[in-house]
């Protein structure tokens, strides 16, 4: 029995090695020719949560963009797969129901469309294109209190119009809720610790860690070394004039928190 | 020196003249009235864009054919009716009114032979009001007595003909001191017969009066559906109206509201669901002719594929109406490339203690908001969908009655879900 346990991970092991759940290699992007991305290489295994971090303007949302399939941006060279399979010519939807997630640095406001409608029109429509049942209104209910309770959300916040209104810290914990419904394959926060205060960002970082698994990834972006004291990764990358400069262990985020980018800047210009 | 050269007739108006003459129905005991109205058509013409209020919807190009005028009542049933539930009926097919079902106490319902004598909230002349005294074989008059509260009254449009007609209808509404009415006015015709429809709805407001209409206009692909309403609002009345219009290849709805007391309440409002080779328009004109009086007006216009849509809206306030509290918003979103929206509010302003404001836009769904939904799984139809029901609902969440909330807000799903 334990012998072929042992035999079983190795194959498991090395499938995962071969198959990156997230692979971006050579990715070229420009908005409005002006090309943002330049040769951008990072791929993040099942399970792992990579940080990225990197000076302002660097094109880390444009890595996010590029990912999720915002329009606007053309993607020159390069790809980007989750699980083996090419996104690039997909829509941002049909990403979504592959199992993509992106938090956004800036959340939106969608006037006239309460929280409750977005989430249930969300979940419901990622089940529909994955051939799923959709949720019934009673199991939907519970799972979103449950998972508000979690982030602190309060219910009738989940009866205004989403993010109308709701302060910097609330549209990110929103962003952290949506994840939390949706149980991506993998996410992205972009900057989802700015704005937060020193108990939300806990709150929100416990959010996130309740949601590592083996088959779960993440790609966390941030400036700030304080939120991978919470949300602990396992690899560091440093985004710089739009290609990964440096690759490193937790310890990497220390090091640039001590000295700022000047060493990379420099490099990627 | 400048002549006033006539232009030539265009089909249509050849047409309409020919309409007249040809039929027999038309020779009543109104015939005078009409004969008076017809002349006056032969002399001015159809309205267009020499007239200032047609400047956008030129009949004289727009409608290209008169069809006859229809004498009888169609045969056949109009297929999935538009009905309200506990709300009593009365229904114009063709030229025939019926009624079904009791109407509450304190209603009365006549047929009336047409008289010259309109709201006078109507401007003199006015072009559509003269069509309707030509061709108008139906004409009745419904009173509410004073102090009833008459619940909900369907009037109902539901012309089955299965050949093209040219149909004018009448009702006089007047609702008397103290009472209470909910008006529901619907559209309906068969899809692929240019109909051409004149309906005049003039509405008596007495003192402490409260009317809420709603009018829905789900007339044929081809049908040109020409609609005058008309109220006039006396001291403490209120009056309430939501137009929605997802029918009609060529349509107008012209709203005409004159104040006659004060301390009144008048509510416009709108939405335009319009596609394909569509165009509607909405003209209104408010006249504040008595101080301290209220107005909104909210309209919302959706324009997709090759579609049209027109909002005019001009308050007037008197010199001694002052107090008055007027305000006109029109909001439009153009979904296509070949989508117009054409946007007129107007203020024209002669008493100097008053709070006036308009605004009109005209835009496109926002690329980032789509972009934000989109990324949450929704695909693009449901995503726009999402975003124009909002846009729509905002107007509709503001009619009193729930029941009619409902109905307003599932015919815009139904359209949108064509869409997608
Ligand atoms: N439409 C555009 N046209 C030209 N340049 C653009 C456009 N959109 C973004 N950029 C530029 O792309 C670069 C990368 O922007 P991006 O938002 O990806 O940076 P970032 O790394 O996320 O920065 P921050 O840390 O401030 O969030 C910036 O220099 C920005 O000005
Ligand atoms: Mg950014």
């Amino acid at each position: 029995m334990k012998r072929f346990e042992s035999v079983f991970k190795k194959i498991e092991h090395r499938k995962t090695m071969v198959l990156a759940m997230l692979n971006i290699t050579n990715l070229h992007a420009s908005v409005d020719d002006k090309e943002i991305l330049k040769g951008l290489t990072l791929s993040v295994k099942p399970g792992e949560v990579a940080a990225i971090m990197g000076p302002n303007g660097a094109g880390k949302s444009t890595l996010s963009y590029v990912a999720a399939g915002r329009a606007g941006y053309d993607v020159t060279a390069g790809d980007v797969t989750l699980n083996g399979e090419s996104l690039i010519d997909l829509a941002a939807n049909e990403r979504a129901a592959k199992g993509l997630f992106l938090a956004f640095q800036y959340p939106l406001e969608i006037p006239g469309v309460t929280t409750m409608t977005f989430l249930k029109a969300a979940m419901n429509s990622q089940r529909k294109q994955r051939g799923e049942a959709e949720l019934s209104t009673p199991d939907f209910m519970k799972r979103v209190r449950a998972a508000a309770d979690k982030l602190g959300i309060p219910q009738d916040m989940l009866r205004r119009p989403l993010n109308v209104g709701f302060s910097g810290g609330e549209k990110k914990r929103m962003e952290v809720l949506q994840m939390a419904l949706l149980e991506p394959r993998f996410a992205i926060l972009d900057e989802t610790d700015s704005g937060l205060d020193i108990d939300a960002l806990r709150i929100v970082a416990d959010g996130v860690n309740a949601l590592r698994s083996p088959d779960r990834s993440f790609l966390v972006i941030t400036h700030y070394q304080r939120l991978l004291d919470y949300i602990k990764p396992d690899s560091v990358h440093v985004l710089a004039g739009g290609r990964i400069v440096k690759s490193g262990g937790p310890e990497l985020a220390h090091e640039l928190e001590k000295n700022g980018y000047r060493d990379y800047v420099a490099d990627a210009a | 020196m400048t002549a006033i050269v006539k232009p030539l007739r265009t089909p249509a108006e050849t047409g309409i003249l020919e309409a007249f003459a040809a039929s027999a129905a038309l020779n009543d005991p109104a015939r005078s009235v009409r004969e008076a109205a017809i002349a006056r058509i032969a002399d001015i013409g159809l309205p267009g864009r020499r007239n200032e209020p047609w400047h956008y919807t030129d009949l004289r190009t727009l409608l290209k054919t008169v069809p006859p005028v229809a004498e009888l009542e169609s045969a056949t049933a109009l297929p999935g009716a538009f009905v309200i539930d506990g709300a009593s009926q009365i229904v114009f097919s063709g030229a025939r009114m019926s009624q079904s079902g009791a109407l509450p106490a304190g209603v009365t319902l006549a047929s009336l032979p047409y008289d010259a004598q309109v709201s006078p909230a109507i401007p003199a002349g006015e072009a559509l009001v003269a069509l309707n005294a030509a061709f108008a074989l139906a004409s009745a008059a419904l009173v509410i007595a004073p102090g009833t509260h008459a619940g909900a009254l369907h009037i109902a449009f539901r012309d089955a003909h299965e050949a093209a007609a040219s149909l004018a209808r009448r009702v006089r509404i007047e609702v008397q001191a103290g009472a209470s009415v909910t008006i529901i006015e619907s559209h309906e015709s068969r899809n692929g017969l240019g109909h051409l429809t004149n309906t005049l709805i003039e509405f008596e407001l007495g003192d402490g009066a409260k009317v809420h209409h709603v009018r829905v206009n789900s007339c044929g692909d081809e049908a040109n559906s020409l609609s005058t309403l008309a109220a006039r609002v006396g001291d403490n009345a209120n009056f309430a109206t939501l137009s929605m219009t997802t029918g009609a290849r060529v349509s107008r709805h012209q709203i005409f509201i004159r104040y006659a007391g004060e301390h009144a309440h008048v509510a416009l409002r709108g939405v335009s669901l319009l596609r394909g080779k569509q165009h509607a328009d909405t003209t209104l004109v408010i006249d504040h002719a008595t101080p301290n009086c209220e107005s909104r007006e909210a309209f919302k216009t959706i324009v997709d594929g090759d579609a049209t849509g027109v909002f005019q809206g001009r308050i007037v306030v008197a010199p001694h109406a002052q107090k008055t509290d007027a305000r006109m918003s029109s909001k439009a979103l153009l979904l296509s490339e070949g989508a117009t929206m054409n946007n007129k509010p107007e203020l024209e302003i002669f008493a100097d203690d008053v709070q006036c404001a308009h605004g009109a836009t005209c835009g496109e769904l926002d690329d980032n908001l789509l972009f934000y939904i989109m990324a949450r799984g929704l695909p693009k139809r449901e995503a726009e969908a999402l975003l124009l029901e909002a846009f729509v609902g905002d107007v509709i969440d503001e009619v009193e009655d729930e029941t009619l909330r409902e109905v307003l807000m599932d015919k815009a799903r139904d359209w949108l879900a064509e869409r997608t």
